[in-house]
């Protein structure tokens, strides 16, 4: 699905770069330098998502933000920080933030969290069974079936099928999946999200015939729709 | 600080010692002169009781009969009060005369009453005892004016001393709750530059200018400049950091389109992974170094919560647990059931473990056994992390814990060389002791936190 969104970004190399690889995914891209004009053009036009560097040369990305929350521009927004510091996420949160991003980051990374922000499936309440092809998640009974057969999952590996579930089709990277499914925030130098991953599909995909769980190289993981 | 009731902190406060020491001279002072005097008239008194015995007796005539001595004392005795002045007289030929009953045994005098009309002193007696040729002769005198003399002295040291004691007492105190007061000021406020905030100032209004203003001023002065050089390194952390990312950015965006660009497989296309590799590497160091420098600076601290080191050890724990497993290594948990809560930053914390854990599996070799355990003992709780791997020989512990530094057998193994220097300042941070010791065999690193109420 085709989204519109909107860049605010001053340094040209990365706005040109940003631009580009989502107009070859397939979205159009508004792409702005100054804090100023995207207060005005986000407050105008309606985008799917704002990206906001945090640091900007007249409004800098967090006063940006406030002021459109204020205003009552709910687009979802996702802040590119080159400040790397401990409390940036959490200033970033405060601020109206939904997702943050420290610079520099792999365009995969970026690509995933915002198609999470833009297509942010309706809640439903009652929801109670999830599925993917022949693959059942009863999400009451806490039981996973696949072709007739129940599945015994480990409760962290039932919150990892869950997560990759109710994102179907969408591709969820290493450390989006370490934030939802471990509520971690820092990155482990060891691939311990893989580990996880291949654990999962030793039950779920490996005595069965199609593979559910994909790599999606260089991004992350994805369940096909 | 510990936590402590208002009469322990009002005893330690030096006004109120103070005031004690004085209190404390001024007594023993009073003591000594006025016991000085008591003993020099006590001895007067007593001296002069023993001329008044000795002069009654010289009255008696030495050579006289029992009977007439008899008479003598029977005279004097009548019309002396026995609880003042006592006259026996014990004849040879067991004539006895005499205001009181007096028996003498080896040379000692027991005094007593001849009836309840004439009771005696219950001051005690001095006697002299006169042995004449028809019997003893006894004069005995009431001790009752050394008696006096002690009460006066009594209360003499209870109407000086007992004002002085209160009012320096009272004094100490009033004084002591005026400064107790200023210095609670000064520890708040030293307390919250130590718990990250770096604006807190003791009250500029406190112009006294005694030393306890004095002393606030100085933290003033010292928070200030501490401030000071604090934001302008967080300015300059910024600035670098921008400065550099932004390149570092550019960079992999340039790489990530040369890739897009090159044939899938190739030569050409190994030498951008590699190139984006490294990339990602200089940034991975970079990172944690900004990210050690700002915990270092302390501000975190400003926003410490309770966290449970137990839940932290399970969620670290089950995060490695299928990577240890690969290996087969065995990983042990030593948990206590109830939680151990202390003070801190949960991801912080989170972390710290992390590292522990991803050091032992880097270092040791597979196989092995891993171990997180976390035990608490009154005032501290521990988080230690055991394997079996190569260790740490002693004289290297201290320098792992500094930036960048790798053992000799490392330097092929992955890792960045931060871990534990992260870990360390995580430590710090939480005012915890960080210590590494030997597992027999192995590394045993050990977070022991202070607990707080």
């Amino acid at each position: 699905m085709a989204m519109k969104l909107l860049v605010v970004e001053d340094d040209k190399t990365t706005a040109d770069f940003i631009a580009r690889s989502f107009s070859d995914e397939g979205h159009s891209v508004d792409c702005l330098a100054s804090g100023r004009e995207a207060l005005a053009q986000a407050s105008a036009s309606a985008y799917d998502v704002l990206v906001i560097d945090r640091m900007l040369p007249d409004l800098d990305g967090l006063s940006l933000l406030r002021a459109l929350r204020a205003a009552h521009v709910e687009t979802p927004a996702i802040f590119l920080t080159s400040l790397g510091g401990v409390d940036d996420r959490i200033e970033g949160l405060k601020a109206g933030g939904d997702d943050y991003l420290v610079k520099p980051f792999a365009f995969g990374e970026l690509s995933a969290r915002v198609s999470a922000l833009g297509r942010r499936p309706p809640l439903r309440e009652a929801e109670t069974t999830l599925h993917a092809g022949d693959l059942e998640m009863d999400l009451i009974r806490r039981r996973v079936i696949r072709a007739g057969k129940e599945i015994d999952l480990l409760p962290r590996e039932f919150s990892l099928l869950e997560h990759l579930l109710r994102n179907k089709g969408r591709v969820q990277t290493r450390t989006m999946l370490l934030e939802a499914v471990w509520d971690i925030h820092f990155d482990p130098q060891t691939n311990v999200v893989e580990t996880h991953i291949s654990r999962l599909r030793a039950k779920v995909d490996k005595p069965f015939e199609r593979e559910l769980i994909t790599t999606v190289r260089g991004a992350g993981y994805r369940i096909a729709e | 600080m510990m936590a402590q009731g208002p009469t322990m902190r009002l005893w330690r406060s030096t006004p109120v010692r103070q005031a004690l020491l004085l209190v404390l001279v001024v007594a023993l002072l009073t003591l000594t002169s006025l016991g000085a005097a008591y003993l020099k008239m006590r001895s007067d008194t007593a001296r002069a009781i023993h001329n008044d015995l000795r002069q009654e007796l010289a009255a008696f005539d030495v050579s006289a009969t029992p009977g007439a001595l008899a008479t003598l004392v029977a005279a004097r005795a009548r019309v002396t009060d026995p609880a003042e002045t006592v006259y026996a007289f014990l004849g040879n030929d067991g004539r006895y005369a005499g205001n009181a009953r007096a028996v003498l045994t080896g040379g000692q005098v027991r005094l007593s009453a001849l009836d309840a009309s004439r009771p005696l002193g219950d001051a005690g007696y001095l006697h002299e005892i006169e042995r004449l040729s028809g019997g003893v002769l006894i004069v005995a005198e009431s001790l009752a004016p050394i008696a006096r003399l002690t009460d006066t002295f009594l209360s003499l040291l209870a109407f000086s001393l007992g004002p002085t004691i209160l009012v320096s007492l009272g004094l100490g105190v009033l004084i002591a709750r005026r400064s107790a007061r200023r210095v609670a000021r000064i520890e708040a406020t030293l307390d919250d530059i130590a718990g990250g905030n770096l604006a807190a100032r003791y009250d500029t209004c406190d112009r006294s200018g005694d030393d306890i203003s004095r002393i606030g001023q100085g933290i003033n002065r010292m928070a200030g400049k501490q401030q000071t050089a604090t934001e302008a390194l967080r300015q300059v952390t910024t600035d670098i950091a921008h400065d550099l990312r932004t390149p570092l950015q550019r960079l992999s965006v340039l790489l990530d389109d040369l890739r897009s660009h090159l044939p899938a497989d190739g030569p050409a296309s190994d030498l951008a992974n590699s190139a984006r590799g490294e990339t990602e590497r200089a940034t991975d160091v970079f990172r944690a170094l900004l990210h050690i420098a700002q915990i270092e600076g302390g501000e975190p601290a400003s926003r410490f919560g309770p966290v449970d080191l137990v839940a932290t050890a399970r969620q670290i724990a089950e995060l490695y647990a299928p990577t240890a497993d690969e290996r087969g290594d065995q990983l042990v948990l030593d948990l206590p059931d109830l939680p151990v809560m202390i003070t801190g930053d949960a991801g912080l914390l989170g972390q710290a473990l992390a590292n522990l854990v991803e050091n032992a599996l880097r270092h040791a070799p597979a196989g092995g056994t891993l171990t997180i355990s976390v035990t608490s003992d009154g005032p501290a709780a521990d988080l230690t992390v055991g394997d079996t791997g190569p260790g740490i020989p002693e004289a290297e512990r201290a320098n792992v814990l500094r930036r960048l530094y790798r053992l000799e057998r490392s330097r092929t193994t992955s890792g960045n060389g931060l871990g534990l220097a992260l870990v360390s300042a995580i430590a710090s941070l939480h005012e915890a002791e960080l210590s590494l010791a030997d597992n027999h065999p192995g590394l045993r690193v050990t977070l022991r936190f202070p607990r707080r109420a």
